[in-house]
């Protein structure tokens, strides 16, 4: 029924997704949650946590995909496309600030994020109501981290009240408004006023600078300061990633693109070296899902594609025989794990960067589309 | 707990990640809501060993599932959100307007019976004002129409004779405010050679536990499931062209009845098109259809996409020579069923409709296509597009040579 099926809808099944759909093929997402994707901070490292550049990381994990930066292009063209355009490279890396007020090194980054130089005057802006970004931490931690640098903070009222814990997101919510953010520039203006201290270089905020409308939200600040402004990210889930995965779900879902959520993929059937179709369940209905080729984007240990047991890994999905790094023994010649579901020894710690998401997503969409080319295409003639 | 035995729910893998409450259609567009992560996995680990606690901000949870979908430890938010809803209503009384919208079923049997008054005074506005002062529903809402020659006068069938037999569930909204979906689907079927029997049936139960009438819900749950369950045992197909019918059977009815019979229930149960998907499969469907030169939008109620099953409407439709079919991917709509109607909850309502809107505006088709009477009426009130139930679509698609 379907050319590809992919399991899992984190960053690296909807990004396979969406390729593989642009390629003409009939494609389907089976996912039992939105992956954990969506606690990341929207930005795309080769391993996170790891200040590596890509020599150092393909010398410890190995090659990643024929042709990574053709993969990371794609990326980048398509974040254009659906409205949120990354920057940077794939040979360069760049500092970032995050919300705790360390310097991290990153590839990727999204409009809202911005490189950090380092020297000049940095003022770090909090909000009285948003309890998880403290600017006295964060502008504190930069400091000592960037010791060329002039870091000030401040800290203004939202001037809204929340019956909840408010988030980071939901205050970015707010600032989609243009009259939340005129009143917040005026009065962080009016307590700038009362300080005489040299205009800023660089005004960091938490991750909360608008979320449909971050576009009007970063340009306003900006204006309102007369310098770049840029979100730190912090505790989950961020704007940035809450951003991104929204635009690509509604990317694939335009594209036509199936999907099957509260679906846990339970099993597969086997038929020599081939998956002829995956046992689907939705509570107590279970279904087979026949396609042509099939993608594992099961995020490894962190996206429940593999559970740590006392008797080793175990693989949730296809259920398959996998050795001590968590990958698939005998992979099936139709079946693609890529990300974190390629084991543990592919990345540090099994935590697979954005990076390495999208170069393997990659990969395995290139290949399956030459075979479907080649003429490999059983599903298609419906045999 | 008074209602719901709370342990069976497995909240403990909740990790306060939030992603629940980032992706909840009430919560975007307000800070009134508590959210879906505080009022369910955070409130039952809270009230798991003491007394537990009425919060009236549940009031606005419409149940729509999304929750469910995102989060990735597979903990059951609504479900939990569901049981705070019935507590807050046994602690509190339910308001006379929220039974009555609850009662979707007895409002159509009397409604219809008056079809031309009824239309006629929820046309006009002074009686309008009045309803919103007396019953709370707002004055600016449109209601859907009621019809006199509603489906159970229509079509009165109780048994099939054909090899494939189809018990049909009609629900409320295709009984009494738009038989022409169960005419449309009596027709698809014919056109496939089955014959539909209408089984003896109550409303799903769907906006009593939308409005926490938990106990009510509950029986009207047990007498569907026997009503059709002796038809499944005989062979028959159950199915179902309203989308939050067909998802209580497959989802609502096994955590609230908790019973072999819901669990054999489940297995046989099929939304209309699921059911034409899985006759194709089969090499079974009826492949007939004349052209429709159409661009339709398709608008994915919330209640499918929680069923998990792909787009089968989309993929029947696409069937249909000239037919262009796309997914608006728009959020939800905003009505929640019984949500929009209300005085109080009709500002958030509109709120949420906005981008449901901006969607049927961006893709600009003809006409929008969707299985959901309440999102419909949402869409007829805020979009200019007419709007279809896909079998519709496929019974005129049979009908054009
Ligand atoms: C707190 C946190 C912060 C992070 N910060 C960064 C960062 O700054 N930069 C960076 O590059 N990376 C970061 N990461 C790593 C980032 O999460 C990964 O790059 C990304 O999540 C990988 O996405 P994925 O699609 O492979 O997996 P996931 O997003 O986990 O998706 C897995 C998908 O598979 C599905 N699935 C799994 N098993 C099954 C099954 N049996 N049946 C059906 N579906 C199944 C899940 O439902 C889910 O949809 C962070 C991670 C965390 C947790």
């Amino acid at each position: 029924m379907y050319n590809t099926a992919v399991i899992g809808q984190g960053l690296t099944g909807l990004f396979a997704a969406i390729l593989s759909a642009e390629k003409g093929g009939k494609t389907a997402v089976i996912s039992n949650g939105a992956g954990k994707w969506l606690q990341s901070s929207g930005l795309f490292d080769f391993t996170p946590g790891f200040a590596g550049d890509y020599d150092s990381w393909s010398k410890q994990f190995g090659p990643a995909g024929s042709d990574p930066k053709k993969a990371v292009d794609a990326f980048l063209q398509l974040t254009k496309e659906v409205g949120y355009p990354y920057a940077g490279s794939f040979e360069q890396t760049v500092s970032v600030v995050t919300g705790s007020g360390h310097l991290k090194q990153t590839q990727l980054y999204p409009p809202t994020m911005r490189p950090i130089p380092d020297k000049g005057n940095f003022l770090v802006v909090g909000f009285e109501e948003v309890i998880d970004f403290q600017p006295a931490q964060a502008a504190g931690n930069l400091q000592r981290e960037c010791p060329g640098c002039n870091v000030s903070e401040l800290k203004v009222s939202l001037g809204e009240r929340s019956s909840r814990g408010m988030s980071q997101t939901d205050a970015a919510r707010l600032l989609d408004r243009n009259g939340v953010r005129q009143a917040v520039i005026a009065s962080l203006k009016a307590a700038l006023k009362d300080r005489d201290a040299e205009a800023p270089d660089v005004v960091v905020f938490p991750a909360l600078l608008g979320m449909k409308n971050w576009a009007e939200a970063v340009n306003d600040f900006e204006e309102a300061f007369g310098c770049a402004v840029t979100e730190a990210p912090g505790l989950p889930p961020n704007a940035g990633a809450l951003r991104l995965y929204q635009l690509l779900k509604k990317r694939a879902v335009r594209l036509g693109v199936r999907f099957y959520e509260n679906t846990a993929v339970n099993g597969a059937k086997i038929q020599g070296n081939r998956v002829g179709s995956l046992g689907i369940e939705q509570g107590v209905r279970r279904q087979n899902l026949q396609a042509e080729h099939f993608i594992a984007a099961t995020g490894g240990i962190l996206g429940s594609g593999l559970i740590d047991t006392l008797d080793g890994f175990e693989e949730t999905a296809l259920q398959l025989e996998v050795d001590a790094n968590g990958t698939i023994i005998e992979v099936p010649e139709n079946l693609y794990p890529v990300g974190a579901a390629a084991g543990i020894d592919k990345t540090r710690c099994g935590i697979t960067g954005g990076i390495y998401s999208l170069v393997s997503g990659y990969d395995a969409v290139d290949q399956i589309t030459a075979k479907r080319k080649g003429g490999d295409s059983r599903a298609l003639t419906g045999a | 707990m008074h209602l719901q035995g709370l342990n069976d729910l497995d909240y403990n893998s909740c990790l306060k990640c939030n992603a629940c409450t980032v992706s909840c259609p009430v919560s975007n567009v307000t800070l009134d809501f508590g959210g879906p992560k505080h009022l369910g996995p955070e409130l039952a680990r809270l009230t798991e060993q003491q007394e537990p606690i009425d919060d009236k901000r549940i009031e606005l949870c419409t149940l729509c599932g999304t929750c469910d979908a995102v989060c990735p430890e597979g903990v059951p938010v609504s479900s939990l959100t569901a049981n705070v809803k019935a507590l807050h209503a046994e602690e509190n009384g339910t308001k006379f307007r929220d039974f009555v919208l609850s009662h979707a079923e007895y409002v159509g049997k009397i409604a219809s019976a008056f079809a031309p008054a009824t239309n006629l005074t929820m046309k006009i506005k002074p009686a309008r004002k009045v309803m919103q002062w007396v019953m709370g529903m707002h004055a600016d809402r449109q209601f859907p129409v009621y019809r006199f020659n509603n489906f159970k006068r229509r079509y009165t069938k109780k048994t099939a004779e054909t090899k494939r037999k189809v018990a049909y569930f009609t629900g409320c909204y295709a009984t009494y405010n738009q038989p022409d979906i169960g005419d449309a689907f009596v027709n698809v079927m014919k056109h496939n050679g089955i014959d539909v029997a209408v089984p003896k049936q109550k409303c799903c139960g769907v906006p009593m536990f939308a409005n926490g009438r938990m106990k009510e819900g509950k029986k009207n749950a047990a007498y569907n499931v026997d009503s059709l369950l002796a038809y499944v045992r005989d062979g028959y197909d159950v199915v179902v062209t309203c989308s939050s019918c067909s998802l209580s059977f497959k989802k609502e009815y096994l955590h609230y009845l908790n019973s072999a019979e819901a669990e054999e229930l489940a297995q046989h149960v099929y939304d209309a098109n699921e059911y034409l998907r899985f006759l194709k499969e089969k090499d079974e469907l009826n492949e007939d259809f004349g052209a429709i030169g159409q661009r339709a939008g398709y608008f994915s109620p919330c209640h499918m996409k929680g069923q998990g099953i792909g787009n089968p409407a989309m993929d029947m439709l696409e069937l249909i020579p000239g037919y262009e079919i796309r997914d608006l991917a728009a959020d939800c709509c905003g009505q929640c069923g019984t949500f929009g109607f209300k005085e109080e909850k009709y500002p958030y309502s509109m709120k949420m409709g906005e981008s449901m809107k901006e969607a049927v505006n961006e893709l600009d088709a003809e006409i929008t296509v969707t299985e959901c009477g309440m999102c419909k009426t949402q869409l007829d009130q805020l979009t200019e597009k007419k709007t279809m139930h896909p079998i519709e679509v496929l019974a005129k698609a049979y009908e054009t040579v």
